[in-house]
C-alpha cells in the first residue's frame, strides 16, 4: 500500500484515544488517524468528505457509548450515506458493555465487521492489521 | 337509641297514668296475651307492652343465642327499654318465665321497680333433691319434640310473613294467625332457656314488694312452686285464684284484675 | 235416591274423634271414635277427664303454654299434633283442631275438638323429619366446609398478592441490577481498562518522560473514577434511605434559596425566572432533595439556553389526582428526544457540547424523585425549549419500597 491507510477512532474518551493510537503506533504500516469525540463529528466529518475518496477513513474504530450521537446512532446515518461513498471502510465497535444483547446487536449489522470488548489488546489490532485485506 | 329498642322489643305505650305499668308475656306468646287485663289499668297507668325478643313482633335479628341464653339476656332488655324510656317505680307484671325475668332485672336496678306482680311464677321447672318443680329432664325433651313435630314445615311457610315483608298486604292475614308463633329454633332456644334454667338463689335476694298470683290447678307451675317462691321473696303476698291453667289473665280476667287492684291500692 | 241421614251416627262413627269441653279442659260429651281412640269407657272420660290427660308431660306444657293460649286469643287452633295416650299407656300420632263455643255475650262457654289419627303420616313425617335433620346438618357441614374454603382462598389471594409484592421487588432488584451492570460495563470499566492500557504501556517504557507523560494520563483516569464512584454512592445512599425525614416546605422558599446559589449565572446569562405556586404553594417533602432536585433543573435550563434569545424559564405547581406536580419550563437549545430520549437521564450522558455539561444532575435528580415515589417526563423541541414534568408524590402515596425504584 503506497498512500497511508486512513484510521478513524471516534470515542469521547480521550484517554483511551490515546492507548489506542499508541498500540496501531506499534505496527509497522504507515497510517493516519483521525479523532472524533462522538459520532455526531465523525459523521460531519463524513459528510464533507463523501466525494473525496482519499479523505474516508479505510478503518473506523467505534465505541457504542458516546454523548451527543453514540455508536449505534452513528451506524444508522452511515447506513443512509453507505452507498454514496466508493470505498469499503473497515468498522470495529470498540465498546466497554458485556451486554451479550450489544454483542448480538453487532454480530448482525453489516456494517459492524467486529466487536471488541474494552480494553483493547494489542492482539485484538494485530488480528485487525494483519488480516486487513482478508475484510476488504 | 330509642327507636331501636322499640324496633327490637315492639314496645306499645297506652294509657295516659300518672304511675308507669310494664307487663311482660310468658313463654308462648307476646303482648297481646294482656289485652283482657289492661284497659282495667289505663285510666291509672302508662301501660308499656312489650315483646320479648324473639317473641311475637319483635326483631327477630336482634335474636342472639348466645346473649339469650340465660334469662339474664332479656333482663338487661328490660333494664334498657326502663332507661330508654326514664322509667322509675314502676309496676313489673310478668308472666310464667318473665317473672323471674323481673326479678332478675330488678336485682340489676332496683330503683326502678316499685311493686313485683308475678303470675305463675318458677324458679325451676326440673325437680331437684328437696326441690319439687314438676318436671323431669325426660318431660322437657318431649315439650322439645312436640315444638318440633309442629313446626314441621313453619321454615319455608311462615318466616316469610314473620320476618316481615310490610309491603305486602296479603301476609297481614297470616301474621295475624302467626300470633304467638314464633321461629321454631327461637322456640326450640327458648324453651331449653326457660325449662332448664335455675333461678332459686335469686329470690332470697329480693327485696321488692311482690305479689304472686297462683292458680288453682296449673300444670307448668303448681302450687308448690308457688309458695315455694311466696317463701323465699321476702317481702310478697301469696294469692291462689280460683282458676284453672297457667293463663289466668286469659283464662279467668276478671279475678285476675281484682287480685291486681286489691294489692295496688 | 233419598238418604235419611242420622246425624247422632254421623257424629259417632265419623273417622275422627269429637269432644266438647269446658273451659277448664274437662270434657263433657265424645263420640264413640273418641272413646275407641281412647279405650276408655264414656263414663271414664264424661265429666272426669280433660283433654290434656291424654298427653305427655311435654305435651301438656305446649297445650298450656301454646295451644291454651292461642286459642283464648284467636278463639281457634289447628292442626296441632300431639301424641295422644291410650289407656294401656300406649301412644299415637293426633292433629287436633279446636274452636271456641260463645254465648250471645261472647263469654266462653265451651270448646268444640276434633282428633285425627295421622299414625300413617306421621311415619312419612318422621322420615321427613329425620331427612331434615339430616340436610340441616349437611348444609351446617357446607357452610363449614365454606367457611374453611373461604378462609383458604383468601390464605391464597393473601399469598398471591405477597407473591405479586416479592415480585415487584424482584423484578426492581432486577432492574436496578441490570442497570449497575450497564454502570459498572460503561462507566466503570472504561476507566478501569484505560487505566490497564496505561499500566502496560508505562511498565514497558523505558523512558523517563514517557513515564512522566503517562502519569499525568494516570491521574486524569483516576479522577475521572473517583468523580464516577462518588456519584454512584451518592446515587445509591438515596436509594437505601428509604425512610428519609419530609419537611413541609414551601416551594417559594426553595426558588429563592437556588436562585442565590446560581446568582452568578443568573445575571451572567441575563436569564428571566418567573413561577407561580400558587395552586400548590408547598409539600410535605424532603427539603435537601426538593432543593436539589430545583437547583439540577434550573442550572440545566441556564447552561443549556439559547444564544439566540434571551432564556425564560418558569417554575409552577398544580394538583393532579391529588398529587402534586412541579412543572419547570425553558425556551432554550431543546434536546432532540428520538435521538437522546432513552440516554436522557443515564450517568454521564451529555447531549451538548458545552463546557459545562457534566451528565451527572439529571441522573440523581430521577434517582431522588423516584426514591419518594414520583416521576419525571420531558418534552423538548430542538430550538423551542424544553419542559420537566416531575410528579413530586406524597409521602401517603408510596405503592412500593422507593430503594427498588433505581432505573
Amino acid at each position: 500500500m503506497n498512500t497511508p491507510l486512513l484510521i478513524g477512532i471516534i470515542d469521547d474518551d480521550e484517554i483511551y484515544q490515546f492507548t489506542l493510537t499508541r498500540i496501531i503506533s506499534r505496527y509497522r504500516i504507515t497510517y493516519k488517524t483521525l479523532s472524533f469525540l462522538d459520532g455526531e463529528k465523525a459523521m460531519e466529518y463524513l459528510t464533507d468528505n463523501i466525494l473525496i475518496e482519499d479523505n474516508i477513513p479505510d478503518v473506523i474504530f467505534l465505541d457504542n457509548n458516546m454523548p451527543i450521537m453514540d455508536g449505534w446512532q452513528f451506524i444508522e446515518e452511515y447506513e443512509k450515506m453507505e452507498s454514496k461513498i466508493n470505498k469499503k471502510v473497515l468498522i470495529f465497535m470498540v465498546s466497554s458493555s458485556v451486554d451479550p444483547k450489544d454483542i448480538e446487536r453487532a454480530n448482525k449489522t453489516n456494517q459492524i465487521s467486529d466487536y471488541f470488548i474494552k480494553p483493547v489488546s494489542i492482539e485484538d489490532i494485530n488480528g485487525v492489521f494483519d488480516n486487513l485485506e482478508k475484510f476488504f | 337509641m330509642l327507636e331501636k329498642l322499640i324496633a327490637r322489643n315492639n314496645i306499645t305505650i297506652q294509657g295516659d297514668g300518672s304511675k308507669s305499668m310494664l307487663l311482660v308475656h310468658g313463654y308462648g306468646c307476646d303482648q297481646n296475651m294482656w289485652r283482657f287485663v289492661t284497659p282495667q289499668f289505663k285510666k291509672d297507668y302508662k301501660i308499656i307492652l312489650i315483646d320479648l325478643v324473639g317473641s311475637g313482633n319483635s326483631d327477630e335479628n336482634a335474636y342472639d343465642f348466645e346473649k339469650y341464653s340465660s334469662l339474664d339476656g332479656y333482663a338487661d332488655d328490660i333494664v334498657e327499654v326502663c332507661d330508654a324510656l326514664d322509667l322509675k317505680n314502676i309496676t313489673f307484671v310478668g308472666h310464667s318465665v318473665s317473672a323471674m325475668i323481673g326479678v332478675l332485672a330488678n336485682l340489676k336496678r332496683p330503683a326502678i321497680f316499685d311493686k313485683l306482680i308475678m303470675i305463675g311464677p318458677s324458679p325451676r321447672y326440673i325437680n331437684d333433691i328437696d326441690y319439687y318443680g314438676g318436671f323431669s329432664q325426660n318431660d322437657i325433651d318431649e315439650l322439645i319434640e312436640t315444638l318440633e313435630s309442629n313446626y314441621l314445615g313453619w321454615s319455608s311457610a311462615m318466616a316469610p310473613a314473620i320476618m316481615g315483608n310490610p309491603e305486602k298486604p296479603e301476609l297481614a292475614e297470616e301474621l295475624e294467625q302467626s300470633f304467638c308463633q314464633t321461629n321454631p329454633e327461637i322456640a326450640k332456644h327458648f324453651a331449653k332457656v326457660t325449662f332448664l334454667g335455675d333461678n332459686r338463689s335469686d329470690l332470697d335476694k329480693l327485696t321488692t314488694e311482690t305479689l304472686i298470683l297462683q292458680c288453682n290447678s296449673d300444670v307448668i307451675a303448681s302450687i308448690e312452686v308457688g309458695q315455694y317462691v311466696h317463701k323465699h321473696v321476702s317481702n310478697s303476698k301469696f294469692v291462689l285464684l280460683d282458676a284453672t291453667g297457667h293463663c289466668p289473665h286469659l283464662s279467668a280476667p276478671k279475678q285476675t284484675i281484682e287480685a291486681m287492684k286489691s294489692y295496688l291500692v | 235416591m233419598n238418604y235419611n241421614i242420622d246425624y247422632k251416627e254421623l257424629y259417632n262413627t265419623s273417622p275422627c274423634g269429637y269432644f266438647c269441653s269446658l273451659p277448664d279442659g274437662t270434657i263433657i260429651d265424645s263420640n264413640k271414635r273418641f272413646l275407641e281412640f281412647s279405650n276408655y269407657k264414656r263414663e271414664e272420660v264424661i265429666h272426669i277427664k280433660k283433654f290434656t290427660d291424654f298427653l305427655s308431660v311435654g305435651g301438656k306444657i305446649y297445650f298450656q303454654t301454646i295451644y291454651a293460649q292461642k286459642l283464648n286469643l284467636t278463639g281457634t287452633v289447628e292442626e296441632i299434633n300431639f301424641d295422644f295416650i291410650k289407656k294401656d299407656g300406649t301412644k299415637f300420632p293426633v292433629l287436633i283442631n279446636s274452636v271456641e263455643i260463645k254465648n250471645k255475650e261472647g263469654h266462653h262457654i265451651f270448646t268444640q275438638s276434633t282428633v285425627f289419627n295421622i299414625s300413617q303420616r306421621k311415619k312419612y313425617e318422621t322420615e321427613l323429619l329425620i331427612a331434615k335433620k339430616k340436610s340441616e346438618a349437611l348444609s351446617n357441614e357446607l357452610v363449614l366446609k365454606n367457611k374453611e374454603l373461604q378462609i383458604g382462598s383468601e390464605l391464597i389471594l393473601q399469598q398471591k398478592l405477597q407473591l405479586e409484592k416479592f415480585n415487584q421487588e424482584l423484578e426492581n432488584k432486577n432492574k436496578q441490577l441490570s442497570n449497575f451492570t450497564h454502570i459498572a460495563s460503561h462507566n466503570l470499566r472504561a476507566p478501569v481498562s484505560n487505566l490497564n492500557s496505561l499500566m502496560a504501556f508505562y511498565n514497558e517504557s523505558t523512558d523517563t518522560e514517557d513515564k512522566a507523560m503517562l502519569f499525568t494520563k494516570f491521574e486524569i483516569v483516576i479522577d475521572h473514577l473517583t468523580e464516577t464512584l462518588n456519584e454512584l454512592i451518592a446515587s445509591v445512599k438515596i436509594q437505601m434511605d428509604v425512610n428519609i425525614k419530609h419537611d413541609s416546605v414551601t416551594f417559594d422558599a426553595v426558588l429563592s434559596k437556588t436562585m442565590q446559589i446560581l446568582e452568578g449565572k443568573i445575571l451572567e446569562s441575563n436569564a428571566v425566572i418567573t413561577s407561580n405556586f400558587s395552586e400548590a404553594p408547598d409539600i410535605e417533602y424532603p427539603k435537601l432533595y426538593l432543593e436539589s432536585i430545583i437547583l439540577n433543573l434550573l442550572s440545566n435550563s441556564i447552561r443549556y439556553r439559547s444564544p439566540n434569545r434571551i432564556a425564560k424559564i418558569h417554575l409552577a405547581t398544580e394538583v393532579n389526582n391529588n398529587e402534586i406536580t412541579l412543572i419547570v419550563t425553558d425556551n432554550g437549545l431543546g434536546i432532540d428526544l428520538k435521538k437522546h430520549g432513552h440516554r436522557l437521564f443515564k450517568l454521564n450522558n451529555t447531549f451538548h457540547r458545552h463546557p459545562d455539561s457534566k451528565g451527572v444532575g439529571l441522573f440523581m435528580t430521577k434517582i431522588q424523585i423516584e426514591t419518594i415515589g414520583g416521576s419525571i417526563d420531558v418534552e423538548s423541541e430542538e430550538e423551542k425549549g424544553t419542559t420537566f414534568t416531575i410528579m413530586l408524590k406524597k409521602k401517603n402515596n408510596y405503592e412500593y419500597p422507593p430503594f427498588n425504584r433505581y432505573y
